[in-house]
């Protein structure tokens, strides 16, 4: 016990005098929670809009009011050439381009069956298919009211605008989708991930660089008390991450904590256990701290963006891929940190994502201590 | 009670198909200053790690204090100080948290602690450099550090890899007398080095090349043992001229420069002074004059060498 608070000890000091350690683990998270957090959007708003309007009728200009006026769309280039819609969405003037044919006004009057057309920039298919989305829903209130006015001129009058059923979505836990409620509680996870692995790794094999490793084997230090002094003071470091990503993301990107912060701590420091071992294991396999660094990288930054469900849904992986997902210890965390910040989910609730998680970090501490034991 | 406080017994370490130690046997006695000699990459540091338990012998064994290093290499951790040939001490801390660091991996703190932090700190003479980073240190500070270090924990077996290579001549007689010391005061030190020149400073020496030893005994038994013919000391002008043409005379064993002077070593009967001293003047070379002098294990170390090859 006293030989590892003795290593405890000393770790604290070399992190106190190496500012790029101090840096790693303080301002690399800030700046990772803002790059992601501000950079990573998938909300869609001011859609630069293209307008081709041969009809020139009140109706049409209803149709282009109806969306602009949802927010979601800025009309930003207007022309009476089909061709310049073309030349206007090759050179992202505009993003997505309406045109309402020549009658479009006189049969709307008339009540003759009509249509618009909306042309939509598919290099883009996520933008392209939210935006589908939103033209589909304006277009459809737009000729719903139109058929409601249409037959209240002819004395009719119906309820749910003439449709058999009445849709009334309601979005629970982020109310307004917005994009930051989903991206940050994520953050926190590859936080974590990242920064504790790279500690950690750098660790031992600057020890093992300088050559003190043989010194310290050649004491009465055991290799598990080597472990737990070299890592206790990056647990109280990334557990000060932790810390530091919950105030920004609920002061800053007013990202709501609901559930207990007591149990996302708890989780965390599992989490930050399942990276330990990772950055010890990639440690110990390598012989230079480059070599270290450049795995621990290699397995943390790609893996625990992609394959933990970050930005993309793990269900819509194909199922090879998904079957590696079970081995990445971010994936359960990101379900925990989602849950735990927007949902206010419980214990109960998460132990499907707790206990492989936890099983993950036993087994990487055991398999790092076993490769540290046999080479020193 | 053992007759020798670390024993080799027919140690052998094998990577691969290379045998970087060979048969290697050879007695440590309690309180005795033992150097382990040989060039760099010779097998001494391999040796001396298989001796402190940090890597296993491919057969034979190493005994410290009776106890097998490599079955027992817990309980031996504790009795030996062991310094390793890299220099391993912290750069980013001070001499004062170096050394409270190893006596917190060695189990020493409290009052117990502060007192040996101070008593080692003054043996080691640091004691104004306390509050100073090592970064800041000269080398010879640091192999000093590094010595007060490993003997925190107060030691009986001292085991010293290389303690005084890259050390100006100053700071080397400082450790070396400091290593007298601590064997005065009953340590056995084991210690290596690649300057034969140390080794007078031993009680007794081994010498290694390619993985075996080829001699072992005081440095006085062996210059008497392991020395044939004369060595002179030539007093001449231009030196290396001198040198070359030294060796290429026939009768000479061997040549070297020792300080300003030539080191020459003739094979018994073949050559006197007389014809030596004309053999050069013949070259070229202005000869001040031709003395008596005495062999160095530098001297014991080439001949043995030569002879092993």
């Amino acid at each position: 016990m006293r030989r590892t608070w003795a290593l405890m000890h000393k770790e604290f000091l070399h992190i106190i005098r190496d500012p790029r350690s101090m840096i790693t683990a303080l301002v690399n998270p800030l700046l990772m929670l803002f790059l992601y957090g501000y950079g990573i959007s998938t909300d869609i708003s001011h859609v630069r809009l293209g307008v081709v309007d041969w009809s020139h009728s009140q109706q049409g200009r209803d149709l282009v009011q109806a969306f602009t006026s949802s927010g979601y769309f800025i009309e930003s280039f207007d022309t009476d050439r089909y061709e310049e819609l073309g030349k206007a969405l090759d050179d992202r003037r505009i993003q997505v381009g309406l045109a309402i044919p020549a009658d479009f006004g006189r049969n709307m009057v008339a009540g003759r069956p009509k249509s618009v057309q909306v042309i939509l920039d598919g290099s883009d298919p996520n933008t392209a298919n939210s935006v589908s989305g939103y033209a589909s829903t304006i277009i459809g209130t737009y000729s719903d009211t139109k058929l409601q006015a249409s037959l209240l001129t002819h004395g009719v009058s119906i309820a749910n605008g003439g449709q058999p059923l009445d849709l009334r979505p309601r979005i629970w836990y982020n109310e307004d989708l917005l994009s930051v409620f989903f991206i940050v509680p994520g953050v926190v996870a590859i936080v974590l991930m990242t920064t504790t692995a790279t500690l950690t790794a750098g660790t031992i094999t600057r020890e093992r660089e300088r050559g003190s490793i043989e010194q310290i084997v050649a004491s009465p230090v055991t290799a598990t008390e080597l472990m737990l002094g070299k890592t206790a003071a990056y647990i109280v470091l990334a557990f000060l991450d932790v810390i530091l990503v919950v105030v920004v993301a609920q002061v800053v990107f007013g990202v709501p904590l609901r559930g207990s912060p007591w149990l996302l701590a708890i989780c965390s420091l599992m989490f930050i256990a399942s990276s330990l071992g990772l950055g010890l294991l990639a440690s110990a396999g390598a012989q230079s701290q480059r070599g270290a660094m450049t795995t621990v990288m290699l397995l943390t930054s790609l893996p625990s963006i992609i394959l933990s469900g970050f930005v993309f849904p793990i269900s819509s992986m194909p199922r090879i891929v998904q079957m590696f997902t079970y081995l990445v210890p971010a994936r359960y965390f990101m379900v925990i940190s989602r849950g735990i910040f927007l949902k206010g989910a419980g214990f109960y609730d998460l132990w499907p994502e707790i206990w492989p998680m936890t099983l993950l970090a036993a087994v990487l501490l055991g398999a790092s201590t076993l490769t540290f034991k046999k080479r020193i | 009670m053992a007759e020798f406080e670390i024993e080799c017994k027919d140690l052998t370490k094998r990577f691969g198909a290379f045998t970087a130690v060979d048969g290697v046997s050879f007695g440590v006695r309690k309180g005795e200053i033992f150097g382990f000699l040989g060039p760099n990459g010779c097998g001494k540091s391999t040796t001396i790690r298989m001796v402190c338990g940090l890597i296993s012998p491919t057969s034979g064994a190493a005994f410290v204090g009776g106890l097998d290093a490599t079955n027992e290499a817990e309980s031996i951790r504790q009795r030996i100080g062991y310094m390793s040939q890299k220099f391993s001490l912290y750069d980013d801390l001070t001499v004062a948290e170096n050394l409270e660091f190893f006596a917190g991996i060695y189990g020493i703190r409290g009052t117990a602690r502060k007192n040996r932090m101070s008593e080692v700190m003054a043996l080691i003479d640091l004691t104004p450099y306390r509050k100073a980073l090592v970064a800041s240190l000269s080398t010879g500070l640091r192999q000093r550090l590094a010595l007060g270090a490993s003997i925190l924990h107060s030691p009986e077996i001292l085991i010293l890899d290389e303690p005084t290579s890259g050390v100006d001549p100053l700071s080397r007689r400082r450790l070396w007398n400091l290593i007298n010391d601590l064997a005065i005061r009953g340590a056995t030190v084991l210690v290596t080095t690649h300057a034969m020149d140390e080794a007078e400073h031993c009680h007794r020496v081994t010498m290694m090349q390619s993985g075996h030893l080829v001699c072992t005994g005081s440095p006085t038994e062996l210059r008497a043992s392991q020395i044939t013919g004369t060595v002179y000391t030539v007093d001449c002008a231009p030196l290396f001229k001198a040198l070359n043409v030294a060796i290429s005379i026939p009768g000479v064993a061997d040549a070297s420069v020792l300080g300003s002077r030539l080191h020459v070593r003739v094979e018994d009967g073949k050559l006197t002074s007389d014809t030596l001293q004309t053999t050069l003047t013949a070259s070229g070379i202005t000869v001040s004059s031709v003395g008596p002098g005495e062999p160095t294990l530098e001297d014991v170390f080439v001949a043995v060498a030569g002879e092993a090859a």
